[in-house]
């Protein structure tokens, strides 16, 4: 009985086979998206487990992101065991595919831990409500402290309407404690945890719109991305010399 | 190899003449005060257009593109640039409203406007204008809604470019008499106003209604252009930078240079529409002198961009890769002496296509890859590149076939791509980030044109198999061989490219990883290579089934590449684009037809049966 689950969970078809379903699955999820939107789509194919979905009005059960994640950490777990070896290359092999362990792991942590909102503040005023969305239901959080937006500057391209950049500059106010900073397009500010993005603007930039998130788990995907990309520039590079003739 | 030094001397004479003729072409058989290159002349006069300055050539050929669907125009039966085509619309309005100058392919609405082929008159959309407009804000998602709204986007920016560069009120014959009429009526006007101030009695209405009626005329002219800010041409410069012409007249503390430069626009605007093209001359040299006196142009950088448009690189660079192509697929039947020729041109396309990038990234100041159009074109040249590198270390026929063929393709989708602005416009502020620019579009750019390089070797092996005399094992696993290292080498790149993604989008939005359709399509294309490659390692298949996987593989790409940039949802929609889905559906077919090839199998004595 073990030696079959060994085999079956080891299996190179379930490797394959994992592949391979897991691009049909997001092809299914992103024609879904189309009507549904990309957060109903993503809660029911990739967050899921099992589903009873319907492509074009027949009903289909699929095999959801969670179980396929699930799948492919133990079918790499135990591929590593029947297919590690000694040297750069296998080193550099193992590494790549715990480094993808990894990553499945910190986007199942993620799911559970992380929280995004949204913040609007009109120029001079300050509030502590963020507006939450989790599977397609919203509600409101209040922050642990306030914020207020002092100016909101929103510059174009000369002479078009094509904006170029847009910046918020804001105060943090906790108890006594006052700090200020600037959030900029492709350039957020953290307070306590929390980091706020410039995402967009309203009534003609008399209002911004911050985009909110608390992620403890954030830095497992960098974490994950780059040392997958160290075991593979490893094992090139190894291959590479290793080759006599190109 | 052995080289055969006339061919490659014909050869590389017959490319440097492809690759001048258009440039030649407008040289020699255009008008000179229009579109010279080398000297000075209309077609290199800076304006703003979509927050960019540019020569009045790209400004002409992207309204004229939006408008007709082609960058030239045969108004009165004989081509013309782009930049004649411009002038004469300014100087001769209501001549060239009657000609059917916009373009629409739907059958129904071409009927509706009593049409007799693609193209319609300005005149005709503006007669019919309610009934067009209420058809393309109707929202029933129908062909004939989209057609009537992007003929309505063309007859905009059609209209818009009649008062780029001087303003012809209806009833006075020519632009400089009302320019003239205009000052004279805003002078008495003023008098008026100060005389019947001073002595206490209202003003006679006689003396102020010629200058109300220029004033009503031009505010709305204004008015019309602020709301279509980032398609209007701005031709004339002033303190704060450029303005269009009706705000330059009718701003009030327009510096001398303003005035004069508006005032030689509607000279040359005039002396056009009399025909009197040799008179051009001197006012022209005036307007660049103006332009030089301000200090806010950097000239080589325009006419950099006008020598471009004359060049038209990339057209060329499609009819050598073209040829090469053919030369390369001539020469694995007939035998080795064609492929010096296809060398040549092959070598020629590739720098004419590389230099044409490199002109690109100093005119923006950008990196190669800034929206659909430039990484379209930075693929192919990618592929070529590498193709033609591993053809000369290889001499693999299979590497210059497919790599000539990614080329063409790649062009040929470039050149012909359903018009959706300035192929050099500036950067929506979510991207306006160079670093990141490069970093992750390059990277993923590089491994999408290495995946539809080995899925095209894939798909030219298989099929060649179906035609091959011997046994076709070795041939086969030859290009397995290769084929595997260079998707080794792609799963890197794409890997690392859709991961960067994911931390630059972690940076700007918040989210390392949103499911969006650009995304998934990134990802479907890092599982694909990925399962591919685990196929052979794991040997869960032989040679050609290998080959059929990569060859399919371009069906993966094409999908995330084009297909979602059709679909045009969520946060990487900029990219998107309104039509190409038949020819989407025909590449995916056709990629598709190649799979059953691997399932041939060499049974010895040239019976070649289905497995």
């Amino acid at each position: 009985m073990r030696g079959t689950l060994e085999k079956f969970f080891a299996s190179p078809y379930l490797t394959v086979f994992l592949m391979f379903y897991c691009v049909f699955l997001i092809f299914i999820a992103t024609i879904a998206q189309l009507e549904i939107g990309v957060a109903k789509a993503s809660s029911v194919y990739f967050e899921s487990f099992f589903a009873i979905t319907e492509i074009q009005g027949v009903p289909f059960f699929i095999i959801g992101g969670a179980s396929v994640g699930v799948l492919a950490v133990v079918n790499i777990f135990f591929s590593l065991f029947k297919y590690v070896r000694f040297g750069v290359v296998g080193i550099g092999n193992s590494i790549i595919h715990c480094s993808l362990v990894l990553l499945i792991l910190s986007g199942g942590l993620q799911y559970f831990m992380r929280v995004e909102g949204r913040v609007s503040i009109r120029e001079g005023e300050s509030t502590k409500n963020l507006f939450v969305r989790k599977n397609a239901v919203e509600h409101v959080q209040q922050l642990p402290f306030s914020i207020k937006l002092l100016n909101f500057t929103k510059e174009n391209w000369e002479g078009s309407d094509i904006p170029k950049s847009f910046s918020s500059k804001v105060v943090f106010v906790r108890g006594n404690s006052n700090t200020e900073c600037l959030i900029e397009m492709n350039s957020p500010a953290s307070f306590e945890g929390w980091t706020f993005y410039q995402t967009s603007y309203a009534d003609n930039g008399k209002v911004s719109v911050l985009t909110v998130v608390k992620n403890p788990a954030r830095m497992l995907p960098w974490l994950a991305v780059i040392a997958t990309f160290a075991g593979m520039i490893g094992v090139f590079v190894a291959r590479i010399l290793g080759r006599k003739k190109l | 190899m052995r080289f055969h030094k006339n061919i490659l001397i014909i050869s590389l004479f017959l490319a440097i003449v492809v690759v001048l003729s258009p440039l030649l072409s407008s040289q020699i058989f255009g008008d000179k005060i229009f579109d010279s290159v080398f000297e000075k002349s209309l077609s290199s006069l800076p304006v703003l257009r979509a927050g960019r300055i540019m020569p009045i050539s790209s400004a002409s050929a992207d309204t004229l593109k939006s408008a007709s669907g082609k960058v030239s125009a045969k108004p009165f039966g004989k081509k013309i640039s782009s930049t004649k085509w411009l002038w004469l619309l300014n100087a001769q309005a209501s001549k060239m409203g009657e000609l059917p100058m916009l373009r629409t392919d739907n059958r129904e609405l071409q009927k509706f406007l009593k049409s007799n082929g693609r193209y319609v008159s300005y005149d005709s959309v503006v007669a019919n204008y309610d009934a067009i407009y209420n058809s393309a804000v109707s929202q029933d998602g129908s062909a004939y809604a989209s057609a009537c709204t992007q003929l309505l986007n063309g007859a905009l920016a059609y209209g818009l470019a009649v008062n780029a560069l001087c303003i012809k009120y209806p009833e006075v014959e020519n632009v400089s008499e009302f320019i003239g009429r205009w000052q004279k009526a805003v002078s008495d006007a003023e008098k008026e106003l100060k005389e019947s101030a001073s002595k206490k009695r209202a003003p006679n209405d006689e003396k102020l209604i010629v200058a109300s009626s220029y004033l009503s005329y031009l505010r709305s002219l204004s008015e019309y252009e602020k709301q279509n800010n980032d398609v209007v041409i701005k031709a004339v410069v002033s303190n704060e930078g450029f303005e269009t012409v009706s705000d330059a007249l009718l701003d009030r503390k327009a510096s001398s240079q303003t005035q004069e430069l508006v005032s030689v626009y509607a000279e040359i605007a005039d002396l056009i529409a009399k025909g009197d093209f040799r008179g051009v001359e001197s006012p022209m040299l005036k307007a660049f002198d103006i332009f030089e006196k301000s200090g806010k142009i950097d000239f080589f950088r325009v006419r950099l961009e006008n020598f471009f448009n004359a060049v038209n690189p990339f057209f060329a660079g499609l009819i050598l890769y073209a040829i090469a192509f053919l030369l390369f697929v001539l020469s694995s039947l007939k035998g080795r002496a064609l492929a010096c020729f296809g060398m040549v041109f092959f070598a020629v396309a590739v720098v004419v296509n590389v230099l044409a990038i490199i002109a690109r990234v100093y005119i923006q100041m950008r990196p190669p890859v800034t929206n659909f159009y430039s990484s379209v074109v930075f693929t192919g040249a990618t592929a070529a590149l590498v193709g033609f590198v591993v053809y000369l270390k290889r001499q693999s026929l299979l590497s210059a076939i497919s790599a000539t063929f990614v080329g063409v393709l790649s062009l040929l989708v470039a050149v012909n791509l359903p018009y959706s602005g300035d192929t050099m416009g500036m950067m929506r502020a979510v991207l306006n980030s160079n670093f990141w620019l490069s970093a992750h579009v390059m990277t993923i750019m590089i491994g999408y044109c290495g995946l539809f390089l080995a899925g095209f070797m894939a798909s030219f092996r298989l099929v060649a198999n179906a035609f091959s005399k011997g046994n076709f094992g070795f041939e086969t696993a030859k290009t397995a061989d290769s084929v595997y290292l260079l998707l080794c080498g792609c799963l890197l790149f794409t890997f690392t490219g859709t991961m960067l993604g994911g931390i630059w989008a972690d940076m700007s939005w918040g989210r390392f990883w949103g499911w969006d359709p650009k995304e998934n399509g990134a990802l479907m294309i890092v599982l694909w290579t990925a399962a591919t490659i685990h196929c052979r390692v794991l040997r869960v298949c032989n040679d050609r089934m290998f080959l059929v996987l990569t060859s399919l593989g371009n069906v993966v790409v094409a999908w995330a590449w084009f297909g979602v940039n059709l679909m045009g949802v969520g946060l990487h929609s900029y990219g998107f684009i309104n039509s190409g889905w038949g020819w989407f559906i025909i590449f995916i077919i056709l990629q598709i037809l190649v799979a059953p090839f691997g399932f041939l199998v060499y049974k010895g004595d040239n019976i070649i049966s289905k497995k």
